[in-house]
């Protein structure tokens, strides 16, 4: 989230921008009818922390990075490929991972992960500007 | 801050009843012997860390428990409080908690139904698996969760953890002309909780009955949700005040899940215990009558008499509930006018208090002692989670004798399958469940 206000605060504030606190399924609705998506999510891979990842999700399944495997919600890997199922996975699906460092409640961005969240912030605006032009 | 780079924090217990299970089945001579269902469950953080917080906290921390059904332990945990403090929240606030517990059983039950359990009856892995092939039921489903989601988001400020619920009523109450927005998707909600009964009517369900004993509270006019009195179809009817003079938890040996179990002192054996079953069908076996006709008549066309002792059922008993939560929802909104003040004052004393609410998953009990100061010196928290497995462990028992002769795959499925009749806290992801199937001497891993 904190990369996404980035983003649209200093960078892009005409694009549409959806926050999702929790039930990743209205994300499916949020995207319905749009032809270009572009997700920013925490992850938890084993990466070091602050790393930026960025996955193209329309061109196939996501791994468990982003599956929470919990019956208290989808993950943002089980919306992706719920849509999918549904035939409602818009044509350009763009995911950027930033791994955490601690999701103890309560506690602030770590500086590796906040560095992380600026450096996703200015790549996602690259290429929302490169997809505009 | 260079070392942190390089450390590995790892929480080893997560304070949340879920995660993976394991059963172990034994048999010898062709019978079971034993059936083991482990759960992997932390020591009660809660419990703990709530002690020396305000008694205004307990809604806030107590919520964190779970993700899908917070108002249900704010609303235990606020109930619990104000009876500590000798208040009642009574009136439009009142109808508003109800109106938020209605938000989410509409979306924890249809979550269920459509995304966790439906699968399993349809033959498929996971729903998405299902969607392709059900992709207007999923979109049913999806469609009655965002519903009830919002109901929660506006009453209780966001759709998960909520915000707005404090002891002795809300920090903010909506206007007549907020809710209004509500009452158009929840006309459609109806429909399509009706179409998702009439969906699930339609699946086979395995032929298996059981004479639990059904625990739940019972209003006297009310289909119960946050008040009422602790029944039993047994005969069981007391104020939620006496419910530890009644019921324990106990530390099974083979699991690390605490389970609940009823008092059933015998000449002999003072200490004894024994199962009982909350959850939908435990509330709707006694409340039955409590339902709204036209909901009734919804439950009889889809096959439900009064009481129902299938766990296969559930599946329709959660969709008959999602109806009825629908129009109750309804109901509340076209009733409603603006409360005079958000909340009623509640001074703290010295004393304990105990709270009974319905959560989607059953019976959840609250129990606090606070110091004068308002400081939370005990607290007592019996999920439904707890209350239930000791009732699951039979229930698997009883339900995998007769079916020894599938062979693993197969029966693993269907006690899968079986878990999640009773609580999707337990039955979190895909091959969840590792059976381990001991026939005599020899072991056989699946």
């Amino acid at each position: 989230m904190y990369a996404a206000r980035l983003v649209r605060a200093l960078l892009w504030p005409r694009a549409r921008m959806v926050e999702c606190g929790g039930d990743t399924t209205a994300l499916i609705e949020a995207w319905q009818g749009e032809p270009a998506v572009l997700v920013v999510d925490a992850m938890s891979s084993g990466a070091p922390a602050g790393t930026v990842q960025r996955l193209d999700a329309a061109r196939g399944p996501l791994g468990a990075v982003f599956s929470r495997g919990s019956t208290h919600g989808l993950g943002l890997a089980e919306a992706v490929e719920l849509a999918r199922s549904l035939g409602q996975l818009p044509a350009s699906f763009v995911i950027y991972g930033i791994e955490g460092e601690d999701f103890g409640l309560g506690t602030r961005l770590s500086h590796a992960v906040e560095c992380a969240v600026r450096e996703a912030a200015l790549r996602i605006s690259e290429e929302l500007l490169a997809a505009r032009n | 801050m260079s070392d942190r780079k390089s450390r590995n924090i790892k929480v080893a217990m997560l304070a949340r009843v879920e995660g993976e299970g394991g059963l172990e089945v034994r048999v010898r001579n062709g019978r079971v012997a034993d059936v083991k269902f482990r759960i992997f469950e932390p020591p009660r953080l809660f419990e703990a860390f709530l002690r020396g917080r305000r008694f205004t906290e307990a809604p806030d921390i107590t919520a964190r428990i779970c993700g899908i059904c917070p108002v249900a332990y704010q609303m235990s945990s606020v109930h619990a409080m104000e009876a500590a403090c000798g208040v009642t929240v009574d009136g439009q606030l009142r109808e508003l908690r109800r109106l938020l517990y209605c938000g989410e059983w509409i979306e924890s039950h249809a979550l269920h139904v459509v995304m966790l359990h439906a699968p399993d009856f349809l033959g498929y892995e996971s729903a998405i698996h299902m969607a392709k092939d059900h992709a207007g039921q999923v979109t049913n489903g999806l469609a009655l969760k965002k519903t009830g989601n919002a109901i929660v988001a506006l009453l209780g400020g966001r759709e998960i953890h909520p915000i707005n619920v404090r002891v002795g009523g809300f920090y903010r109450t909506p206007t007549k002309r907020e809710l209004r927005p509500l009452v158009e998707p929840l006309e459609r909600a109806r429909e399509q909780a009706l179409a998702m009964l009439a969906w699930v009517k339609g699946f086979g369900f395995p032929d298996f009955e059981r004479d639990h004993e059904f625990v739940a509270l019972r209003h006297p006019y009310e289909y119960p949700l946050n008040e009422g009195h602790i029944v039993s179809s047994l005969g069981l009817d007391i104020p939620a005040a006496e419910y530890e003079r009644h019921f324990v938890e106990e530390h099974a040996q083979h699991s690390n899940a605490l389970q609940g179990a009823k008092r059933a002192p015998v000449e002999g054996d003072p200490g004894a215990v024994k199962s009982y079953l909350v959850g939908p069908l435990a509330r709707y076996s006694l409340n039955f009558d409590r339902l709204t006709p036209a909901v009734q008549q919804a439950a009889r066309d889809a096959g439900l008499g009064p009481v129902c002792r299938n766990p296969f059922h559930s599946i329709l008993v959660r969709s008959v509930e999602t109806l009825w939560a629908v129009e109750e929802a309804l109901r509340i909104i076209a009733a409603y006018e603006p409360p005079d003040a958000p909340a009623v004052g509640v001074e703290p004393r010295a004393g304990t208090g105990e709270g009974a609410t319905e959560a989607p998953r059953g019976l959840l009990v609250h129990r606090y002692r606070i110091e004068a100061d308002g400081s939370i010196a005990d607290a007592k928290i019996v999920p439904p989670t707890s209350q239930n497995q000791r009732s699951i462990e039979e229930d698997l028992w009883k339900f995998i004798e007769p079916r020894l002769e599938l062979d693993d795959a197969t029966l693993t499925w269907q006690c899968e399958q079986a878990v999640r009749n009773y609580d999707p806290c337990i039955s979190c992801a895909t091959h969840f469940l590792k059976l381990r199937r001991v026939e005599d001497q020899r072991t056989r891993r699946c």
